[in-house]
């Protein structure tokens, strides 16, 4: 029997990023106390921001110390979840550059606030290394309660409040779905270990695995917004706060993706054939459903909504064109480099929304940039560049991106999948062309100008943004190598 | 000079694209004026650099010109381009005519005249790139960097109806090239299982024993793409669109360059790569041939608008392409290439004429001239010869392609004689549409007085003209040396499709190095997917 004093030094290796990351927040907490009776004008979100990219370079620094099943196999440090841990501190480091004029308008309390995301990240983290079922549920939860809050922020907005309530509503049912699909698990496996399970299951679908999978597989679907699970997507976005929505877009949906493949590739592989079947079909819903629905909105954050909804479709398919026995992880690669091209694509956009209007305006609605290009050419050009990233117009990042999906797609034999992928992303080059057709190709409203509050922090969000998409779309090299090796981990 | 000879490819795709780099950061301080001239000037170059291929590509069958360079290499992606004559003449009539583009329209487009030459040099750039591209993956990428300009370009300084005719160009566009891509990844990864080895390489690609179900589907998603393009009937509805609402010269690089890169893909791509199925689709690009030259012709008649009639004409002179390609014999290909030269030129000019008609009268309507050779006599002199060879009269240029691809028509066993005597009563009609239009615009009384004080051509007009004109007239009256060179390589696509001998690409670069070449398969196909 294994006891607290079994644990040894190396172990806590395994904690780095998540350690990281807890000890700012703390930080940040105690700041708080001592920064709010002196009223000064202090602000608390540089420290939190820094420290977020302080996590991803000592992440960076220390990546080969990997260290698997530390904390009686409960954390793997692996490559895996290095390269996610990265992503997360990232996302939240561009999260908390937006966030300054969104914390001032609305006077949001700085400490709790960035306590919030930061709290957030060390779920996801949590998700992205868990070797079981339990810590997987932990991190989700760590995750999940606090965007409930986060998005609810802003009280005078009954937009916020009811997205807040919508997102807590599904969140918890998610959640009761996806502990039941492990209780199940461990019914059928007598373990929730995500290596061992495999082995307790090899071969052997009964009803209680194949039940447990399903449920697992629901909680997973709510969170990456894959119809028909999707519905509370829209509303969500729309409500949140702009900076807590680009969070929800990147680290949420990286996140739950983490989850996914840890949870498939290592916990179910003998059931391959079974898991691919369903996502087969959840990922065609999705794509054909996101795509569509996109056709006719008009609010810019709806549209992104369910532009993450499609692109969570083209996702599962990449999820899906693995083979895991040979083993080929082309899929899983190009799953990891497209959700980088995504986070990109999705922060920039979002970096465009969080400055667009003055003091108490907010612009959102794709008629508000009408005649951009001739008032800011230079922003025109910025949000017209994310959109064809989206759209998966070449030379940009997310045609890289489908481009190597479709690709493993093709080669695992899923040419069905793909040609409705490439269906679905013509369909979705009309909704994203709609933006710059707006911008450039009609007259500014009359009497309502585009404004926007200057801020360096956004801008420099929207720098960094363009050129990961133009770095990820012409000089993929690098970082397929990099995904390759994170993914390597799993296999 | 070997230096240059070496990387002069790059040279002609890059270089619009840094002069647009140039242009965007000009000063914005500075003049509107000092775009245009520099516009000119980088497009004024490319030109001059373009001259350099013709005149050391010597002769024989090879993609000369060749540059390769590792892109990513675990993909099997390479910076692989190369030339020969399907894609020289091409290369040379886009360089030729964006410097005239620029020159005629920085009279016509006042708003924002910087994000007008930068569109067009981008354009250009994707333009020479597909045109040169060797790499699959490469290709498809520059035939993607081709629309957005364009997108830009009719939805920016289009006529009333822009954004709907920009948007329908996009998707109808992508609707074909998204298609195309399944089709490219399918078939590297089928030549991967094959080969044993992952690339994009066209000369690597060839001679991939598919089985027949197979080609058929790779044939019908890159005919697809190319056949929109074209634009073969009845894929062509986008096209009159398009060529309405778009600003004169986006007019014209779309008539006379865009449309032709479908007719370059089925002779670099698709009867190439897929010779089986290309024997069982070409009575079907006959068909598709045939109607669309009466449909257009027939259409052409009844068109009220100067533009529309042109580009419905279009669609006519495209069927002759079409035609030529679905003969699959060596003049009828032959003839495709020259009609898509000749059709450049020729077309490329009737809107430059109509644009400089609806600048002067800010209308297109015919029944709004009439008489106009009594007021413009040089515009009409003009006008006049680029109708006879947009008709097809001997000695100019018009005449040699379409002459050439009835000849085909004619040797095709099957349907070959039925689709000749049909394709030539539309070359009957041509005449019909086109004489109409000239009699309508240029003879008889004039009807409205505002005709009376037009202007005739001034210098840069006529400057502008005489190249083409002389031009249309050289291709009329010495075609040899274009249809000397493209025999050859009509010849081996006849071989490889009709009899069953291998095709076989060999890309040399200028110190005679071999860059890829087709391999000599010798392992058993291995035809079961999964």
């Amino acid at each position: 029997m294994p006891t607290l004093l079994s644990i040894k030094g190396t172990e806590f290796w395994a904690l780095l990023p998540l350690g990281t990351v807890l000890a700012v927040g703390f930080l940040v907490l105690l700041i708080e106390l001592f920064v709010r009776s002196g009223k000064s004008r202090f602000s608390i979100l540089p420290i939190a921001g820094n420290g977020m990219l302080l996590a991803t370079l000592l992440t960076w620094t220390f990546r080969d110390h990997v260290f698997c099943g530390a904390f009686f196999g409960s954390i793997d440090l692996d490559r895996f979840g290095v390269a996610f841990s990265m992503i997360f501190t990232v996302g939240a480091y561009l999260t908390f550059l937006l966030s300054h004029r969104f914390v001032t308008r609305h006077r949001i309390a700085e400490g709790p606030y960035s306590c919030l995301i930061i709290f957030a990240t060390a779920g996801m983290i949590l998700m992205a290394q868990a070797a079981d079922l339990l810590t997987l549920f932990l991190g989700l939860e760590v995750m999940s309660v606090s965007l409930y809050i986060l998005v609810g922020l802003v009280k005078a907005d009954p937009r916020s409040s009811e997205a807040s309530i919508k997102y807590f509503l599904v969140g918890v049912f998610s959640s009761a779905l996806f502990l039941y699909g492990i209780a199940l698990t461990y019914g059928a496996s007598g373990s929730v270990a995500l290596r061992s399970l495999g082995g307790a299951m090899a071969g052997e679908m009964g009803v209680l695995a194949t039940l447990g999978m399903g449920f697992l597989l629901a909680g997973f679907f709510f969170k990456v917004a894959a119809a028909p699970f999707h519905m509370w997507a829209p509303d969500v976005y729309e409500g949140s706060p702009t900076p807590v929505a680009a969070f929800l877009a990147t680290g949420v949906k990286a996140a739950a993706f983490a989850g996914l493949t840890r949870t498939l590739y290592l916990g179910f592989p003998g059931f391959f054939a079974s898991w691919t079947t369903v996502i087969w079909g959840v990922a065609i819903a999705t794509m054909v459903i996101g795509n569509l629905a996109a056709l006719c909105q008009n609010n810019l954050k709806r549209l992104l909504a369910y532009s993450s909804i499609a692109h969570a479709g083209i996702l599962l398919v990449a999820l899906i064109s693995v083979d895991l026995s040979v083993p080929d992880p082309a899929g899983a690669q190009a799953l990891l480099y497209y959700l980088l091209a995504y986070t990109v694509a999705t922060v920039g956009a979002f970096a465009m929304l969080s400055w667009a209007g003055e003091d108490e305006t907010t612009l959102e609605y794709i008629e508000d940039f009408c005649g951009l290009s001739e008032s800011h050419p230079v922003l025109a050009f910025a949000l017209a560049v994310f959109m064809l990233t989206l759209a998966g117009i070449p030379p940009t990042a997310g045609f890289t991106g489908k481009y190597f999906i479709f690709s493993a797609a093709v080669a695992k034999g899923h040419v069905d999948l793909v040609v409705i992928g490439v269906l679905a992303s013509l369909v979705s080059v009309y909704y994203y062309m709609k933006v710059v057709v707006c911008m450039y190709m009609f007259p500014p409203a009359p009497g309502q100008p585009f404004t926007y509050t200057y801020s360096v922090p956004t801008a420099m969000v929207l720098g960094l943004s363009m050129a990961g998409v133009v770095y990820l779309g012409l000089m993929p090299a690098t970082c397929w190598r990099m995904a390759g090796a994170a993914i390597g981990a799993l296999f | 000079m070997s230096l240059v000879n070496l990387h002069i490819l790059s040279l002609l795709i890059f270089f619009p694209l840094l002069g647009a780099l140039a242009v965007a950061f000009l000063p914005s301080s500075r003049k509107p004026q000092s775009s245009w001239t520099w516009g000119l000037i980088v497009s004024g170059l490319e030109f001059l650099f373009s001259l350099h291929l013709p005149w050391h590509s010597g002769s024989g069958e090879g993609l000369k010109f060749a540059e390769r360079y590792e892109w990513i290499p675990s993909w099997g992606i390479s910076f692989l381009v190369g030339i020969d004559g399907f894609s020289l003449y091409l290369i040379l009539l886009t360089t030729f005519l964006v410097p005239i583009i620029f020159l005629m329209s920085r009279r016509s487009v006042s708003t924002s005249p910087r994000a007008f030459v930068v569109s067009f040099l981008i354009l250009e750039t994707g333009i020479v790139g597909s045109l040169a591209s060797l790499d699959l993956f490469l290709f498809y990428l520059f035939w993607e960097v081709m629309l957005i300009p364009m997108f830009l370009i009719i939805g920016i300084w289009g006529g009333e109806n822009k954004v709907y005719a920009a948007v329908k160009f996009l998707v109808y566009t992508m609707l074909g090239s998204v298609l195309m891509l399944v089709a490219i990844l399918w078939l590297t990864v089928r030549h991967g299982q094959f080969a044993g080895n992952f690339t994009f390489a066209l000369p690597e690609l060839c001679n991939t024993p598919l089985p027949l179900t197979e080609q058929l589907w790779l044939f019908a998603a890159f005919g697809l793409a190319f056949a929109i393009k074209i634009p073969a009937f009845p894929f062509h509805t986008w096209l009159p669109d398009a060529h309405t609402e778009a600003p004169t010269g986006g007019s014209v690089v779309l008539a006379s360059v865009l449309l032709k890169l479908g007719g370059y893909g089925f002779l670099r791509f698709a009867l190439p790569l897929f010779p089986d199925a290309a024997q069982v689709f070409a009575p079907v690009l006959m068909l598709s041939g045939v109607v669309g030259i009466l449909y257009g012709a027939l259409v052409s008649r009844v068109q009220d608008d100067l533009k529309r009639l042109i580009a419905f004409s279009s669609v006519s002179h495209l069927g002759f392409v079409v035609l030529g390609l679905g003969t699959l014999t060596v003049s009828g290909l032959q003839g495709a290439v020259f009609v898509m030269l000749s059709h450049g030129l020729t077309t490329g000019a009737l809107f430059l004429l109509v644009g400089m008609l609806h600048e002067r009268r800010h209308t297109r309507m015919i029944d709004q001239f009439g008489g106009l050779q009594a007021v413009i006599p040089n515009y009409s002199l003009v006008l006049r010869v680029v109708t006879l060879a947009s008709i097809g009269l001997p000695g100019l240029s018009g005449f040699v392609g379409e002459f050439l691809v009835l000849l085909g028509a004619s040797q095709c066993p099957g349907w070959g004689r039925p689709a000749m005597c049909a394709a030539a009563i539309g070359m009957v009609g041509s005449a019909f549409y086109m004489l109409h239009m000239f009699q309508a615009v240029m003879q008889g009384p004039i009807r409205h007085p505002k005709n009376r004080a037009l202007k005739d051509l001034d210098r840069v007009e006529m400057g502008v003209m005489a190249p083409i004109l002389v031009l249309i007239l050289v291709l009329g009256l010495f075609p040899n040396s274009i249809l000397a060179r493209l025999e050859p390589l009509a010849q081996r696509i006849v071989e490889t499709v009709v009899g069953d001998k291998e095709y076989e690409l060999e890309a040399v670069n200028a110190a005679g190095v071999v860059v890829s070449r087709t391999p000599v398969h010798t392992a058993e196909p291995v035809p079961i997917l999964r």
